[in-house]
């Protein structure tokens, strides 16, 4: 009896366990009775995990019939009767391959990341809505019209998403999902405008005016001015200027001077509207964009082997899986013809060609975000605010943060001036204005681009809408044009024109007085040299400027481009494709000769550091042919005397008490290279008074000792580049197992295919495209278009990204133009009874 | 017994397929107090519940990606894929067992009260 009772105790307590554990998730672990049971949980994921050959379904809305197939890369070619049932469709196949990734963005750019993370996500939330990214979505929306081409598109699209989310079986539902938790919620138009915002505030949110006046507060405005300057000290611009060469523009730079603490309240007013952006990684000596950059150029035909025009882009973001960019084929018969890439959420194809052009962008980096100074009437609550002698009420908003069952976390009041969002920085009310919040017609502008014939059609339809983030849009067609605008919205500021400063909000004087005219914006339609290029450089010679671009520029790439270009005038489409991995490097070009220098010198004083160690490192830096190919054995040492130099040079801007580390642009430093004596070369922390030489030579030295330190003898195999830089490619979840991490990769800090920081940024689409009689493409990007973990596409292109190489991609006019291997499955949509 | 076996391993696999996992406690609850009489039946409930989880877990495995989706989620849960898949069966079985012994009790009272 008591045995009986004491069984039936441990099976009840066994139950009530096993009920507990199966229904409830504990911690990160997920509940796992749904989680483990095998006819609908994650083993059941097995089943979905490869396309079926054939499928079909319903869609509401849908007019006619819509016919997708899937080539041998996983591409869904989408073929419909009309432009909408082509959207309808790209929402089903977007979500059909990457539903989570759909959801998990949308949650960040709109600030409810707490619903699946709980109050860890809170900071990153609160952001987005501080910023007003949410509030400006919800308006955008509002101001569109049922009828114009971006909200029937964003209708289908959501359309498609939700017909299969409803069709999906529950096998089907993606792994993080089940890790998380949670199910898919409806989607609706307004989240593309979430994404779209979110863009925003990944590409035109430039930091450098936060920098120049934290610097100004250590060592001075007019040094920080200098250190952080408007304009690059290097000139290779987008728009030619006419040169044959780049010009240096090299100044003396300013000594240190008087720290200028009211700086400080500019910085302030950046870290409260975007905290994030003081935590971002600076390398010292690495360039000031790090890897988040881009690379475009084009060929006119009469530099190209074949004679047609050549194009050619890779945009450089995070490195995710599933990646940022879904791959997909649009083909409306008569009407529409669009293959390309777009961001799953975003109906438009962003970077593609249609028939007779093909485009591809790299972020301008204008400064486009303005502070001022308000007078509230309640500096605790406030409720009003002061414009030109009267007052005015604020907008106030509500912000509501909820859990992951719905809880309340935080609950915000958020207040709005006409400008922008409000923040209380340092006892001051301080409103902020941003091109990326009265923005919304950008998708207007992609789809109707989409029809374009030739660069000028192409160019002037994204002129029509675009506005930010500002983009260079490069162009090139089958006529043989070639094109690029940096197409955005520049508003034009009183006084000055530069909007580095903090504007007083009590008048209307300090508003934006309209925008810059599309003749101002930097542009160039088949130049006579016979090639464009640009890579985030200064868009335009500030001698041929008539508005204030601000903004930070990173030279190196466009350096390597243009000299590149410039010495070949029979370019074909492989040079094309190598160019986007191309290891070498302006940037080492321009330095390591005056390391080289630096260290003769120094051993000719007899003074300084070892002169033994000093000329083996001059030895191993000689002998580098300056390419960072994953087997060169001096890159390692390259890059870290440059880093040590730059923290000896600028230590006048670190200085130990402070968290927060600062680092002109290298291109800076080299300008700081043709004045030996400056100031900034000495080290206030030894009596001595250090020239540049000086510097190099103990930098180098001291690179040398610390790398032989880290990886052994520069003759062993430790100091491969291979074994030290590599991409990271995050899963969205930060899940290791889901990601790909360490991959050895060619190229380093400021080359063509961008590897610096901690590798998690790069080249996320690589595409060739030839404008002949008949349009050829070639592309690649590292991930796969499944964002299912076990699918055979969730990874499969990394090894050509990897590698370097490109694929061809198939560009059918019929269904039936794709059979036998380039076909892999076919998927039949129809119109729901 | 083997007949018995049989009969509830069939049955589980239509109730998770239907309800899901809390198919096997209320399956196993009402063999338990339908069978409470024969001995054993709590481990036999539970032996049918590796069999029927294992049948449903062969049908995936029918598919060619089986053996990655196991190391992928074996990898993100840190854990081997034999290890987890172990997890899965012996989830089954515990429960199976544990409601169905619970089942048994019921039973012997139920029929007790009549």
């Amino acid at each position: 009896m008591i045995g009986r009772t004491l069984r039936f105790i441990v099976a009840l307590l066994v139950l009530a366990g096993g009920l507990f554990v199966g229904a409830r998730s504990i911690g990160p672990a997920p509940a796992l009775g749904p989680f483990l049971e095998p006819a609908h949980g994650v083993w059941s994921l097995a089943r979905s995990a490869k396309m079926p050959a054939h499928a079909d379904a319903r869609i509401p809305g849908l007019r006619d019939s819509v016919q997708v197939v899937y080539d041998d890369r996983a591409v869904p070619h989408v073929f419909a009767s009309n432009e909408e049932d082509a959207y309808r469709g790209l929402g089903f196949v977007v979500a059909r391959d990457r539903l989570f990734q759909l959801y998990v963005q949308t949650l960040a750019a709109s600030g409810r990341l707490t619903e699946i993370a709980g109050a860890v996500t809170l900071p990153l939330d609160r952001e987005m809505r501080n910023l007003g990214l949410p509030r400006a979505a919800e308006r955008a929306v509002a101001r569109v019209s049922d009828t114009s081409a971006m909200g029937r598109a964003t209708r289908a699209y959501a359309d498609g998403i939700n017909s299969y989310v409803r069709s999906m079986p529950a096998s089907a539902l993606p792994l993080e999902f089940r890790l998380l938790g949670v199910k898919p919620r409806e989607w609706k138009p307004i989240d593309a405008y979430y994404l779209q915002n979110r863009m925003g505030w990944t590409l035109a949110n430039i930091a450098n005016e936060r920098d120049r006046a934290v610097a100004a507060a250590r060592v001075g405005r007019d040094a920080a001015l200098a250190l952080f300057p408007d304009d690059s000290p290097i000139q290779e611009p987008i728009q030619p200027n006419g040169q044959h060469a780049p010009r240096l523009d090299f100044h003396r730079l300013p000594p240190p001077g008087a720290p200028d603490s009211a700086s400080m309240l500019v910085a302030a007013a950046a870290d409260a509207f975007v905290p994030s952006a003081q935590f971002a990684e600076r390398v010292p000596g690495e360039p000031v964009t790090r890897s988040l950059a881009s690379n475009n150029w084009a060929v006119s035909p009469s530099r190209s082997a074949t004679g047609y025009a050549l194009l050619a882009g890779d945009p450089h973001l995070d490195l995710t899986l599933p990646s940022i960019w879904y791959e997909a084929h649009l083909v409306v018969p008569g009407a529409l013809d669009i293959y390309g890439v777009t961001i799953p959420g975003l109906p438009p194809v962003v970077i593609g060609f249609n028939h007779d052009v093909a485009w591809t962008f790299t972020n301008t980096g204008a400064d486009v975000m303005d502070m001022y100074v308000e007078q509230v009437d309640d500096i605790q609550h406030p409720t009003r605010y002061r414009v030109d002698d009267a007052w005015r009420p604020l907008e106030q908003r509500v912000e509501v943060y909820r859990g992951r069952h719905g809880e309340t976390i935080a609950v915000d009041t958020t207040y709005y001036t006409h400008r922008g969002p409000l923040q209380l920085v340092r006892g001051r009310w301080i409103s902020m204005r941003w091109t990326v919040l009265e923005s919304g017609r950008e998708g207007d502008g992609f789809l109707a681009a989409a029809h374009a014939r030739n660069t000028r059609e192409f160019e002037d339809a994204m002129a029509g809408a675009y506005r930010a983030p500002a983009q260079n849009m490069l162009s090139a067609d089958r006529g043989g044009h070639i094109a690029i605008r940096s197409t955005g919205r520049y508003p034009i500021r009183p006084g000055t024109g530069a909007g580095s400063v903090l504007f007083d909000g009590t008048t209307s004087a300090s508003d934006w007085k309209g925008d810059a005219p599309v003749s101002d914006w930097p542009q160039a339609f088949d130049p006579a040299q016979g090639y464009l290029a640009s890579a985030n450089q200064q868009p335009i010679d500030p001698r041929a400027a008539h508005i204030w671009f601000g903004g930070s520029w990173d030279p190196w790439r466009a350096l390597r481009i243009n000299e590149l270009l410039r010495a070949d005038g029979a370019v074909t489409v492989d040079a094309m494709r190598q160019l986007q991995t191309d290891p070498g490097s302006a940037r080492a070009d321009l330095f390591v000769p005056y390391f080289l220098r630096a260290a003769e010198r120094v051993a000719a004083r007899k003074t300084g550091p070892n002169p033994a160690v000093l000329d083996e490192a001059a030895r191993v830096l000689a002998r580098w042919d300056r390419r960072y190919t994953k087997t060169n054995t001096s890159a390692v040492l390259f890059e870290a005397a440059l880093r040590e130099t730059a923290a000896e040079t600028w230590d006048e801007l670190n200085p130990h008490s402070d968290g927060r580390r600062l680092f002109p642009s290298s291109a800076v430093l080299l300008e700081l290279m043709s004045d030996s004596a400056s100031a900034w070369w000495d080290d206030r922390n030894t009596s001595a008074v250090e020239d540049r030489d000086a510097i190099l030579a103990s930098s180098l030295a001291s690179a040398f000792l610390a790398t032989r330190r880290s990886y052994g003898a520069p003759s062993g195999s430790g100091w491969e580049w291979s074994k030290i830089r590599h991409a990271n490619i995050n899963h969205l979840l930060r899940i290791p197992a889901l990601g790909a991490l360490e991959l050895p990769v060619q190229g380093g800090p400021g080359t063509l295919s961008p590897s610096s920081g901690n590798g998690t940024q790069g080249p996320s689409w690589r595409m060739v495209v030839e404008l002949g009689p008949t349009l050829h493409a070639w592309s690649t990007y590292p991930g796969g278009q499944s964002g299912d973990p076990a699918s055979a596409h969730y990874r499969d292109r990394l090894p050509q990204w990897l590698a370097g190489t490109l694929e061809a991609v198939h560009i059918p006019t019929r269904p039936s133009e794709l059979a036998g291997s380039q076909l892999s499955a076919t998927l039949v949509l129809r119109p729901a009874r | 017994m083997i007949r018995v076996l049989t009969i509830v391993a069939a049955i589980l696999v239509a109730a998770t397929w239907v309800a899901g996992w809390w198919g096997v406690p209320l399956v196993a609850i009402v063999a338990g107090a339908l069978l409470a009489t024969r001995r054993g039946i709590a481990g036999l409930t539970a032996l049918a519940a590796v069999i029927a989880w294992s049948v449903l877990i062969l049908v995936d495995g029918a598919s060619g990606r089986f053996g990655v989706l196991a190391g992928v989620v074996g990898a993100t849960l840190k854990l081997p894929a034999g290890a987890l898949l172990m997890v899965t069966l012996l989830f089954a079985a515990l429960l199976a067992w544990s409601a169905a012994a619970v089942g048994v009790e019921i039973g012997r009272v139920s029929r007790r009260a009549r």
